[in-house]
């Protein structure tokens, strides 16, 4: 195991820069950086977590996001930024992932809202079809009546 | 000595390399971490395969990342390829949530056009249902003044009826005369009136209605031609009524602004055709528009319009072309008690002869033409001789816009 750290190190930091480029923002410079990186969505995960759109949305993966977060400042500490790539980049896409889950429940609710509409109208242009179906046959088979019939 | 000894070296590091090379073959590849096998087992799945088309971009990067994955497996690196399944099992729930985002999306705009879509069509149904609601409305009002006209009308047919029996053979033979004369009279304007409802498109409005009212009327001018007196009274009301209100079903419409407006202009129209028109023809208000009545001699009018009759007639043509909203039934029948077998073919002809004089062709879908024979003989207007006498009647009447029901 020994004599693959360093291969691992040298896989991670030649990965690095393409994992950066597969996700929105670029790795931290330093220690530091990824670490205020780590503050700020620990922050976003706290905010999440007294959000209770956000709990009902993504438990999973604020729970998941939390623990992702200790994990990267855990493995920081021993592997510095290069070594914590994948961890820093999983913990800010599950933070993305919150984000997306909650965007998801609003749209599938907005959009069974206006499917409850979609119900209500076709029910009440069912009831007015139906009241001109009536009106429409009263019209054609009101029988034009003999003289002394009419108005019966 | 040495070069032996560096057969043997060589010979030992052969072997050497060799047995190396088969511990190396011997060995069995390092255990897939249970995460790679999870991720697999997602990206195969049928969710993802749903997901891919909505969301390709995040789907290829959950693959990529699966990829180098696989490839740090391949090279023993079980951390690494462990930490990039758990990344790449992110990729994919994001991808899933974009997804949801997109389905969600195309629900709503979806559903957003079947809501407008089905307000449209309910305003319009109830729209039509309302003014269809005002026609049977106005249609049940109009029957129940028929019914008082009915009523007062038997009334005098009765008495008209004790009447002619204190009446003289001779006298009763008059009566009779008169009384079947005005039963074809009647007929004459049920057939009339008839024909102004189907102008006004009665036909593709009330088909059924339209049919039953043809059979009456046509019923009612044979029973004033045969049936014995009094018989053919019930059947004449019956299609003077039924012609009637078809013409009424056809002109109860909102849009047209209520009978008030037709009647209104009406009035006008009747002012504006008696300059000009009045004479030759006679120009009058009719229950169904207006009226230019010409009496002139069939033999004649088979030869050419004889004049002033002729310029009025070109005239008229100018003037009723410029107003497309009017349509014109034209009507001949004999007033000579004389006519003869052919009458009702005869006059026939002069009511087509009369239309195509007034009518250029691509008028010629509202101007109709009908020929009633002899109705009743009538002395002629203006000092002409009975003798061969026809009367044309131009009914002008506006184009009425009802709504099919």
């Amino acid at each position: 195991m020994r004599t693959l750290t360093p291969l691992a190190l040298t896989l991670a930091l030649a990965l690095a820069p393409r994992l950066a480029a597969a996700g929105d923002e670029p790795l931290p410079a330093s220690v530091a950086e990824a670490n205020a990186l780590l503050d700020g969505l620990a922050a976003d995960v706290d905010a999440y977590r007294q959000d209770e759109n956000a709990r009902a949305a993504a438990p999973d993966a604020i729970d998941q996001a939390g623990a992702a977060i200790d994990a990267a400042r855990s493995r920081l500490a021993e592997q510095g930024v290069a070594g914590t790539a994948v961890e820093l980049r999983r913990a800010r896409l599950l933070v993305d992932l919150i984000a997306e889950l909650i965007e998801a429940r609003e749209l599938e609710q907005a959009a069974d809202a206006v499917a409850e509409r979609v119900v209500d109208a076709l029910e009440r242009l069912a009831v007015v079809r139906d009241a001109l179906q009536r009106i429409t046959e009263q019209l054609q088979l009101f029988a034009i009546p003999m003289p002394g019939e009419a108005g019966r | 000595m040495s070069t032996g000894m560096n057969r043997k070296r060589r010979l030992a590091r052969t072997a050497l390399l060799l047995a190396a090379s088969a511990f190396l073959l011997a060995c069995p590849p390092p255990p897939r971490p249970q995460q790679l096998d999870d991720l697999q087992l997602m990206l195969a799945s049928g969710v993802v395969a749903d997901v891919t088309p909505r969301a390709p971009d995040a789907v290829a990067a959950a693959r990529a990342t699966q990829a180098e994955a696989e490839a740090a497996w391949e090279d023993g690196d079980l951390e690494l390829s462990s930490r990039l399944s758990l990344l790449a099992q992110v990729q994919v729930r994001l991808a899933v949530a974009l997804a949801r985002q997109d389905l969600a999306r195309e629900r709503r705009e979806e559903a957003e056009r079947t809501v407008a879509d089905s307000e449209a069509a309910y305003a319009e149904i109830e729209a039509r249902r309302q003014v269809l609601e005002t026609r049977l409305s106005s249609l049940w009002a109009y029957r129940r003044i028929q019914e008082e006209v009915a009523r007062e009308r038997a009334q005098a047919v009765e008495e008209e009826a004790l009447r002619a029996e204190r009446l003289t053979d001779a006298e009763r033979a008059t009566w009779e005369k008169n009384w079947r004369a005005q039963a074809r009279t009647d007929a004459a304007e049920a057939r009339r009136t008839l024909e102004v409802a189907r102008m006004l498109g009665v036909a593709d409005a009330y088909p059924e209605a339209e049919r039953m009212a043809t059979e009456a009327v046509e019923t009612a001018l044979d029973a004033a031609d045969v049936s014995p007196w009094r018989i053919e009274r019930p059947l004449v009301d019956y299609a003077v009524a039924q012609a009637d209100e078809l013409r009424f079903r056809m002109l109860t419409m909102e849009s047209d602004g209520g009978a008030e407006a037709m009647a209104e202009r009406v009035r006008t129209l009747a002012e504006t055709y008696r300059s000009g028109f009045d004479p030759p023809f006679h120009v009058a208000i009719d229950p169904r528009g207006i009226l230019l009545t010409l009496d002139a001699k069939s033999a004649e009018l088979q030869i050419a319009f004889p004049e002033p009759a002729r310029t009025a007639l070109r005239d008229l043509r100018t003037k009723w072309t410029e107003d497309p909203s009017l349509l014109c039934l034209v009507v001949a029948r004999s007033i000579d008690p004389e006519c003869g077998e052919n009458c009702l073919s005869q006059t026939s002809d002069l009511a087509r002869l009369a239309a195509a004089e007034i009518s250029p062709d691509d008028a010629s879908d509202r101007i109709r033409s009908l020929g009633l024979g002899l109705v009743k003989p009538e002395e002629p207007l203006d000092g002409l001789s009975q003798t061969g006498a026809v009367r044309l009647e131009f009914l002008f009447f506006p184009r009425a816009t009802p709504p099919a029901p």
